[in-house]
């Protein structure tokens, strides 16, 4: 399956498994759909052998996304997608809304409190330089949860370490729960902060999967801040820049026409 | 104790090359060793302390053992959060270090006094508490922590619960030296009596000791000591065996009682339906602004010897009478 479809089945598997669960934080899950499908459909390289799926590490810090990365995995084949849509946000399932780990093959890190993956993705890459692997760590954080000081915390830690195989993705959407962003905390000039952080930015369209390619195999020396503009609900015309689906899911009666409607985008 | 949990560091260090030492920037005059031997594992994360949660947590689900350093609140309820879903939820290999227990630091101030740490600790998932009194049981307990594979936190002082004289008076007259000569585990009977029984943990055991000769010394009530080096898990089966006899129980600890060994140990008499009275001596809400010594407050909040003494001498009266 090649990235541009792999996005719109992670987007289909979302509509689908959160209408069924009566469960949101789809905006968000639409806004990072393209960078996923670029990092599990072409970036991320795999184990040959072992229950460990990844040569190479992937952490949704934003962890309310975590539908978006189960869909990916079930859709490249090592979750079961039909118990994904099935079970998803039901009792019992493997699959709570804020990414979970136990059970889930490729899952690096249980998330969903902000501004904790990205510690623990420094910690991983530091990890990896300590046992000279060439394995490199991409953590995704979100423009709002940039608000949280231990994102600054983590990134000055990186930067001490000259970690050049650590790459964060700033999911730059410019929405928070709340509202826009530039109205609560302003922080339009991310890629100078990371930049005066001791990071090497590159700043990109989060949808166009050609600019998502070449920002994730950049080499660089220092640790990398990929500052990616994306759109909230990206994919569904009434769900883009629309923060209520922060909250909201695809209504039984809006169903089909919003799936015919991303089929149609793809 | 410091330097017996370094000393089993560096020695640990030697075999194990997955061992890793991260600091909050604390530790000056004491890491260094350590940082010499391995300056590949020894990472000092700055002051931040919620990031040096997150490190550890990546470095221990890549692989490596680490322990981190800090003092007071600043590695434990600082970081609160951080341990409970970092840490516990994954069950990571990190070893938490706490030194200045209490109020070892004294007159620095409420801010530097790690009073609610046993009963946040305990409350984490996965989370075990080592709480050592003496350089023996803390030797016992950082090995134990270290080979343990899950979260472990060490509640250490620099200074442990030495061997001392009570008071020159009495030892002149009278054997009043204080020994510590026990054999180490998660519950240990430091000292023997049939008329009433302590609990303590941390150095504090010291008060407890000391009260208890005392009782001995002028009264003639003998009042039994254990040590409880081990919170989480806490070995119930024991307890319940060693308290059977005893109609009060007395807890001691530097800590608020809410929450921390008096708590621990109200729970097990509550849960096994036990007639029995706990009381818990431990630092008092009232007394938070107190600014002293270590045992000046110890002796405001009435958990010093004298203190001790006097409780028990007056409620085992009142019980006679």
């Amino acid at each position: 399956m090649n990235t541009i479809d792999l996005a719109e089945k992670i987007r289909e598997d979302c509509i689908i498994a959160t209408n069924k669960a009566r469960a949101s934080h789809i905006g968000s899950m639409f806004s990072i759909a393209d960078i996923l499908a670029v990092l599990y459909g072409e970036t991320l390289r795999q184990n040959k052998k072992g229950t460990d799926v990844f040569y190479d590490k992937f952490i949704l810090s934003k962890g309310h996304a975590g539908l978006a990365v189960y869909s990916a995995l079930a859709e490249i084949g090592v979750l079961n997608k039909e118990e994904l849509l099935s079970t998803y946000y039901q009792d019992g399932s493997k699959f709570s809304g804020h990414v979970s780990k136990t059970g889930n093959a490729g899952i690096e890190l249980s998330t969903g409190s902000l501004g904790q993956g990205v510690c623990a993705g420094v910690g991983m890459a530091l990890a990896r330089k300590l046992d000279k692997s060439d394995s490199k760590v991409f953590v995704l954080v979100g423009n709002g949860e940039c608000n949280e000081g231990s994102v600054w915390e983590a990134v000055m830690l990186a930067s001490a370490k000259k970690l050049d195989n650590f790459t964060i993705i700033i999911d730059d959407n410019h929405l928070q729960c709340m509202g826009d962003s530039k109205k609560i905390i302003d922080m339009s000039n991310m890629a100078e902060r990371f930049s005066a952080f001791g990071f090497e930015t590159i700043e990109i369209d989060g949808h166009n999967h050609k600019q998502i390619k070449l920002a994730l195999n950049k080499k660089h020396s220092l640790p990398l801040a990929i500052i990616a503009k994306t759109i909230k609900g990206k994919g569904v015309k009434m769900m883009e820049n629309n923060n209520d689906y922060h909250a909201k899911y695809v209504k039984d009666e809006e169903l089909d026409s919003v799936l015919a409607e991303l089929r149609g985008r793809a | 104790m410091r330097n017996t949990v370094l000393n089993i560091l560096n020695e640990y260090a030697k075999t194990n090359k997955n061992l890793m030492l991260l600091t909050g920037d604390l530790g000056a005059g004491a890491l260094e060793s350590f940082e010499e031997k391995y300056k590949d594992r020894f990472v000092n994360c700055g002051i931040s302390e919620q990031n040096m949660i997150g490190t550890a947590t990546g470095l221990a689900l890549s692989g490596k053992k680490v322990v981190i350093y800090s003092i007071g609140n600043f590695d434990t309820l600082r970081v609160l959060e951080f341990i409970r879903n970092l840490v516990c939820y994954n069950n990571a290999d990190v070893k938490i270090i706490s030194i200045g227990a209490g109020v070892e630091y004294g007159p620095l101030g409420f801010t530097h006094h790690s009073t609610e740490d046993i009963a946040c600790m305990n409350a984490m998932p996965n989370m075990k508490i080592f709480s050592p009194a003496t350089k023996e049981e803390c030797e016992v307990c950082t090995k134990a922590m270290l080979e343990d594979d899950g979260p472990c936190y060490l509640r250490l002082n620099k200074k442990g619960a030495e061997p001392e004289e009570i008071d020159e008076k009495i030892s002149k007259k009278k054997n009043g030296k204080i020994t510590y000569n026990y054999e180490v585990s998660d519950v240990c009977e430091a000292k023997k009596g049939k008329d009433g029984i302590i609990f303590a943990t941390g150095p504090i055991l010291r008060e407890a000791m000391v009260g208890s000769k005392f009782l001995e010394l002028m009264n003639g009530i003998k009042v039994a000591v254990f040590s409880v080096p081990v919170l989480k898990p806490i070995n119930e089966e024991k307890i319940k065996k060693i308290i059977k006899n005893y109609t009060t129980i007395y807890t001691l600890e530097e800590h608020f009682t809410t929450g921390g060994l008096g708590s621990i140990m109200c729970d097990i008499v509550a849960k096994n339906g036990l007639n029995k009275k706990v009381i818990k001596l431990g630092l008092k809400e009232e007394n938070l602004s107190f600014i002293g010594k270590q045992k000046s407050i110890r002796y405001k909040n009435d958990i010093g010897a004298r203190s001790i003494y006097s409780r028990i001498l007056k409620d085992l009266s009142v019980t006679k009478n």
